[in-house]
């Protein structure tokens, strides 16, 4: 491979990295719980990225990330609970889990208010708003994705930007942006 | 009707409709005062989602934000993970608006650091790599994978001292983006904390000017006490300076960056950089750190984590009273051939550590006759002309361990233990041990069990005890199993043992197998404490048979000496073809042990013998008062197995290049009496005695072997084929270790002494080692390395 390819190859893995890791991130732990299982499978899935080629994915590289990290963090969740644990509290000693009660509060307090109530909608509707505002994705990426109907996702999102727009308002409308 | 209610409004102001559906809702809005405003809601809220949950925006912000408290200092935080697939460099946080991505990272994860989380260096070994390619014409804020700068580092800057490093460095770009700076100049500041507990930090540009700049600098004491380092740095050319914060503890509060997310395993490191007037936030492109050692094996580009003892051959020993005994452990491990193979067919050529000799030779089968005295295994010597040192002699030693028909070998009571991390997901890591493991239930029957154990982020057991009939459940279980997560070894290994203990079957095989790419990366990692374990469960009489699978970051010595401590074996798998011999063809002799603590002791005779040495078997050999002790462990033969090991003779009379010693003053003239009256035994023109110890796989004592050997003058040619491959084998081993006893080998005389020894080649393994021959020969002369 030329030098050239390299770093054609790097800049293009970099952008997606940058537009995506966090978003993923935030996406797989909601499916996964552990923030740091689910940092590692995205980057597991960035690093099967880079045994791609940017031709073939041709312009669905997030529609691909997604269904990636998706696709093992439902693989995690089905191991868990088939997973018949030996002795909790021993394993649970070593495991390195998430963040303590402490880390908890600290995160609550750092997540921006539309973080927040993104979170509190229901699993599915969470789900549908990250990977539409999250991953940037079209209805039909999305219902590839998860496996439903394209009408489903338009109605799953359109029941949560109704509750998310109640909830934002009148907040939303005064700043106007909130950034 | 009511659009507000409707979905497809949502749609339709998101963007997502087209066409004649697009058409149609537009005609309805005409028609419904007030949905506008209602689109333009919707279209708000979607604009501050996508802004919130974005990608690199939400970043920039808490960038800006932890940047703006300081306003004259630009703190660069390194997240440095002590555990975890990701060597942490790659999660560079408030790099300025930048994410490093490195993917060559994620191959150095591993059990070195993971294994000694105790000391800070430690802890904070990450392996990096990047950006030496930075003088293409590249935008300022790129990085580069695979490209080393480890490589470009050590060499520009001589007064480094050998050991174990952690650098810091922080990049500066050129103000002008064209002009884009090369790593090697002095706009790097790099510090380095060296290995040494207490010694100063060095502290430098990594460039040429490296001394301008690192003088008069405050010292740190031990890193490990103070649990927090602060390290004020300064570069004389650029004019920038600051601080350098190294934070041992974990969670270290009050500074944690933005994201919250790190375990507690975590460390971090800062880097504040105050800011002239010549530096601003988007000049600093990235920062990172990486473990670095001087070692010029772990250093080198190719050997990313993979990690080899260095081996030294053994020398040539004069016989006389201390060196008349030469003894050591048998060892049927196979792992290095298996793993130089795959080296060489990738074009690479094997590190000297990787090269095991006796693993290489024993890697093949050899067509030496069963015992048929009702021993467990045959002992068949043979000598021969030495052909890379026509003067010496070559002396084989093969054993052949007995075989048992299918039907007539013990039960198996077997419990896989399955490392189902993430880094396992390649097809030739989990989904091929799968494959082996489907036809080796093939085989098993309904006297046998079968269990498994998964190990990764947590551990469980996948497939309770099962009889070895029942093939459809373990089947089942088998296709469950899916790669993911971190890895914990030592969770699953309790409970492996646990399982096996419980369903033991008194006189049958029973093992745990261990397969993995060597990665136990959460969870304790005390290696001595895992080899403990192993050691007290082979007490017990459950062994580990350790399989090694994928490539890339697979661990050559921690996974043998796990092995070796569980009675075990060892074996390398690469392909299906590998997999299939080490389950399948030989499930006699890799899942049951014939023989333990086999020791082989060879005496010398110094009328016949000058000097010898033992080709391989480096890291096994023992003191000769450890042959008679029933204590000292050893290794195991299997059913079917051979092992071979070869002696170079040197004949009475010849020359040897050996430092010599002074002869003793106070001590009798041992040599003297011995030349001039030797003892009958001496006469007896014998070469030498072999004598061997083992143990029956359940007992305490061992039994002797001792069967004296005259050499037959055999030429080369007239040896059997069994030593005529091995020979090859030998050579071959030594040219790749460049070895200083490889006398007059060449790979085309290698080539040679295989060519005519590939008769009996059941399995094709000779004729592929021919290959392997070839593609070495192909490589270009390698620069030296150790």
């Amino acid at each position: 491979m030329t030098e050239k390819k390299v770093s054609g190859e790097a800049a293009w893995i970099g952008e997606l990295v940058d537009r995506y890791e966090a978003p993923l991130a935030r996406y797989v732990r909601r499916l996964v719980g552990c923030p740091d299982r689910a940092r590692d499978i995205v980057q597991e899935a960035f690093m099967a990225l880079s045994r791609e080629s940017p031709g073939r994915l041709n312009g669905h590289a997030a529609q691909w990330l997604y269904t990636v990290c998706r696709r093992r963090a439902m693989d995690v969740r089905r191991k868990e609970s088939r997973m018949v644990s030996e002795n909790e509290q021993a394993v649970m000693d070593r495991v390195a889990l998430g963040p303590g009660p402490e880390g908890i509060v600290g995160e609550r307090e750092e997540m921006g208010r539309v973080e927040q109530l993104v979170t509190e909608l229901p699993d599915a509707q969470q789900e549908m708003v990250r990977l539409k505002f999250g991953g940037g994705l079209s209805y039909k990426e999305i219902a590839e994705v998860t496996g439903l109907s394209v009408s489903n996702v338009g109605f799953l999102l359109h029941t949560a930007i109704a509750t998310l727009r109640k909830q934002m308002d009148p907040d939303a409308k005064r700043q106007g942006n909130m950034r | 009707m009511k659009l507000q209610d409707d979905p497809r409004l949502t749609a339709y102001a998101l963007g997502e409709v087209v066409g004649e559906e697009k058409a149609r809702i537009e005609a309805e809005l005409a028609n419904s005062p007030g949905t506008t405003d209602e689109i333009e809601d919707i279209r708000r809220v979607g604009e501050i989602l996508t802004c919130e949950l974005g990608g690199s925006q939400g970043t920039n912000k808490k960038t800006d934000q932890a940047v703006s408290k300081k306003p004259d200092v630009i703190r660069l935080a390194i997240r440095i993970r002590r555990w975890g697939i990701f060597a942490a460099a790659a999660c560079v946080v408030l790099s300025v608006g930048l994410s490093v991505f490195v993917p060559s990272f994620y191959r150095t994860k591993g059990w070195s650091h993971a294994s000694r989380v105790k000391s800070i260096e430690e802890s904070m070994s990450i392996h990096g790599q990047a950006d030496a390619s930075a003088e293409t014409e590249q935008p300022a804020l790129q990085l580069v994978p695979n490209s080393v700068i480890s490589k470009t580092t050590p060499a520009s800057n001589p007064t480094a001292q050998p050991g174990v490093d952690l650098w810091a460095v922080a990049r500066v770009n050129n103000p002008t983006p064209k002009q884009f700076i090369a790593p090697s100049s002095t706009d790097q500041l790099a510090v380095r904390i060296p290995q040494s507990r207490g010694r100063n930090i060095d502290l430098g540009g990594v460039g040429k000017n490296r001394q301008d700049s690192s003088s008069g600098l405050p010292a740190v004491e031990s890193l490990v006490t103070t649990e927090e380092a602060a390290i004020p740095f300064k570069h004389s050319n650029r004019e920038v300076e600051g601080i350098l914060w190294l934070d041992a503890r974990e969670n270290p509060t009050g500074r944690l960056p933005a994201e919250k997310e790190e375990t507690a395993g975590d460390a971090w490191a800062y880097m504040d950089i105050k800011k002239d007037s010549s530096l601003s936030a988007d000049k600093l492109s990235y920062s990172y750190m990486y473990h670095h050692s001087l070692n010029a094996e772990q250093n080198s580009a190719e050997s990313n984590a993979e990690a080899y003892d260095t081996i030294q051959d053994n020398p040539f020993l004069i016989v006389d009273q201390k060196n008349a005994l030469s003894t050591f452990s048998i060892d049927v491990d196979t792992a290095s051939y298996s793993n130089i193979r795959r080296m060489l067919q990738s074009g690479q050529r094997p590190p000297k550590g990787a090269v095991r000799i006796e693993e290489m030779i024993n890697y093949f089968p050899y067509d030496y006759p069963p015992p048929t005295d009702g021993r467990p295994f045959s002992v068949n010597v043979e000598i021969a002309q030495c052909p890379w040192q026509p003067e010496h002699r070559l002396a084989r030693v093969g054993l052949r361990g007995k075989t048992f028909a299918e039907q007539e070998r013990p039960a198996c009571n077997l419990v896989f233990l399955i490392d189902v991390s993430g880094s396992m997901q390649p097809t030739n890591k989990l989904p091929l041990l799968k494959q082996a493991m489907g036809m080796l239930v093939n085989k098993l029957t309904e006297r046998d069990r079968v269990a498994m154990v998964v190990y990764a982020g947590t551990s469980g057991m996948v497939l309770d005890s099962t009889r070895g009939d029942d093939h459809a459940t373990i089947v089942a279980a088998l296709e469950r199993l899916e790669a993911g997560g971190s890895t914990n070894g030592a969770g699953g290994i309790e409970l492996a043992y646990k399982i096996a203990a419980e369903h033991k079957i008194d006189g049958g095989a029973n093992r745990v197998i261990l397969a993995t790419d060597g990665d136990f990366n959460v969870g304790i990692i005390n290696q001595s404490d895992l080899v403990n374990l192993i050691e007290q469960k082979a007490r017990g009489g459950v062994f580990l048979s350790v399989l090694g699978v994928g490539m890339g970051n697979y661990k050559d010595s921690t996974l043998e000496k796990l092995a070796d401590k569980g009675n075990g074996n060892y074996a390398y798998i690469d392909t299906l073809a590998e997999a299939r011999k080490v389950l399948v063809d030989q499930v006699g002799g890799t899942l049951v042990t014939i023989a333990k603590d086999v020791k082989i002791q060879i005496e010398f005779n110094p009328a016949i013998v000058k000097a010898y040495r033992l080709i391989g078997y480096e890291n096994r050999i023992l003191a000769a008062e450890d042959f008679n002790n029933d204590k000292k462990d050893a290794g195991e033969i299997g059913a079917g197995h051979t092992v071979t090991a070869l002696y170079e003779l040197v004949p009475i009379g010849g020359h040897i290049d050996t430092p010599s010693v002074d002869p003793l003053k106070y001590q009798p003239q041992s040599q003297a009496v011995d030349a001039t009256t030797p003892s009958i035994a001496s006469r007896s023109g014998e070469t030498m005695t072999v004598k061997l110890r083992y143990k029956q796989p359940d007992g305490d004592t061992s039994s002797l072997i001792e069967q004296p050997v005259v050499d037959g003058s055999l030429a080369f040619s007239s040896a059997s084929a069994d030593t005529r491959f091995a020979a090859a084998v030998a050579a071959f081993g030594m040219l790749l270790r460049d070895s200083p006893h490889k006398g007059s080998a060449t790979y085309s005389l290698v080539s040679d002494l295989a060519g005519g020894a590939t008769i009996n080649d059941v399995g094709g393994y000779r004729a592929e080692f021919q290959t392997l021959v070839q593609k070495a020969n192909q490589l270009p002369i390698s620069e030296p390395r150790p």
